[in-house]
């Protein structure tokens, strides 16, 4: 069934959102029209907003609305420790820890050649110039686990080998509450071979 | 193309697709190059996860007709070959390689053998060019563009160890009288000779070999290059 082209081209749009589908895009236009529409124009404005103002960090590549994003311009960060991942969504994870008080940058994406994704999308010359420009003692690489993560790893030390920093990639192994017998091969494999010392 | 049963492979190259599956190409044994869709691959609980990386060994079930297929199955029959830095980049390219040139559903379990084999001995100490460059020779003699070293296609002549030759990607080797300093890119016939007995010991011939097959299968990969090539680039120099 057909709506009138307005409410027909609201779903279309709705439908460029992750998991929104013919069905749910259908279920929001109406919501917003018959039940929302103080909702509808906030939400309206707010993404127009959004999406005019919105950029990337000069430092850190993360999303941003200023040039310098919160986290870099924070005083309370540690300036030594240097973090690198791959979306914006890593550091929401990092930061939900709680654990981790240094700084990010955001590669926005990992190496893969197939898909003709090099350095210069990833902003590696930038990392670099960062690294040799401030008080980075460590840089922790925390791309994923993936071929194309480590091999994103890799090319950032082999890019740094001339720096005087120390750098670090982070842990991978068995997950919290896992058992084992349900870990893949190759978990296991990395959990064996980065194995610590107890005593 | 038919099903794919219990059928070994090797993923080349996987990307995200819709909200939870992956779109991975495969190249298998049988049939070359595949296409198969993994339903939610990506969703928290997929244990199909860890078997959806590259250069780890697989046995796959896909279903359907078209030349798209739907995964059914897939299991690790085995760990992946130890490769990290310089080696994982180069397995990057094998990828790279096969997913450009080869043409899709196509049988080539020779080259099948070949990518294995390239795989476990690309982590041996001092192996690593001369496995990427008899990989780069058996794939171009796969597609039919072998690069024939030992005689000139055109007159017959066998190949002198003394004397210099040019290379044309459609009519071969053929003799220059210069002795590598004209204008067109020229080999010494003895680093061709140990080319075609893949004796890639002397590094001239490892230097020859590189330039040569990289010459071959430039019309082959048309305009668009490698990109994992430029990961190989040295990193800066930095003036302190």
């Amino acid at each position: 069934m057909h709506f009138s082209p307005l409410i027909d081209q609201l779903m279309d749009s709705l439908r460029c959102l992750p998991g929104v589908g013919p069905k749910t895009a259908q279920r929001m236009a109406l919501h917003l029209l018959e039940r929302d529409r103080v909702g509808a124009e906030r939400l309206a404005q707010a993404m127009l907003k959004a999406v005019e103002l919105v950029g990337h960090c000069e430092k850190c590549r993360n999303l941003s609305e200023s040039p310098i994003c919160r986290l870099c311009e924070s005083s309370h960060r540690d300036e030594s420790l240097l973090c690198v991942v791959e979306m914006p969504a890593d550091v929401l994870a990092i930061e939900q820890t709680g654990s981790y008080r240094g700084h990010y940058f955001v590669l926005m994406g990992h190496l893969s050649p197939i898909e003709g994704i090099g350095p210069e999308q990833l902003g590696i010359a930038q990392l670099l110039s960062r690294v040799r420009n401030s008080a980075v003692e460590e840089i922790i690489i925390a791309t994923n686990p993936t071929v194309e993560g480590e091999a994103t790893a890799h090319y950032i030390v082999e890019q740094m080998r001339a720096l005087p920093v120390k750098v670090s990639r982070i842990a991978h192994g068995v997950p919290l509450g896992g058992e084992l017998e349900y870990v893949d091969g190759g978990t296991l494999v990395h959990a064996l071979s980065g194995r610590r010392s107890l005593r | 193309m038919s099903a794919l049963i219990s059928e070994p492979a090797y993923l080349l190259h996987g990307r995200p697709y819709r909200e939870t599956s992956i779109l991975a190409e495969f190249f298998t044994s049988t049939q070359g190059r595949v296409a198969i869709l993994a339903r939610g691959a990506r969703r928290p609980k997929s244990r199909q996860k860890a078997a959806l990386q590259p250069f780890y060994p697989v046995v796959l079930s896909a279903t359907g007709r078209s030349s798209l297929k739907t995964l059914q199955q897939i299991d690790l029959c085995g760990m992946a070959p130890p490769l990290a830095g310089a080696c994982l980049i180069s397995g990057l390219y094998l990828n790279e390689l096969l997913q450009r040139l080869l043409p899709e559903g196509e049988p080539h379990p020779r080259m099948y053998t070949v990518y294995e084999w390239a795989l476990t001995h690309l982590s041996e100490p001092g192996e690593l060019e001369p496995v990427l460059r008899r990989f780069e020779k058996e794939l171009l003699s796969e597609l039919g563009f072998a690069v024939v070293l030992d005689y000139c296609v055109a007159s017959g002549e066998p190949v002198l160890a003394e004397a210099w030759y040019a290379y044309h990607p459609e009519y071969g080797l053929r003799p220059v009288v210069a002795d590598g300093r004209g204008t067109q890119r020229s080999y010494p016939g003895a680093a061709l000779l140990a080319m075609a007995q893949d004796d890639y010991s002397a590094s001239l011939t490892r230097k020859v070999a590189k330039v040569l097959l990289r010459e071959a299968l430039a019309p082959l990969l048309g305009d668009r290059p490698l990109h994992s090539r430029s990961l190989f680039l040295p990193p800066p120099v930095f003036s302190s």
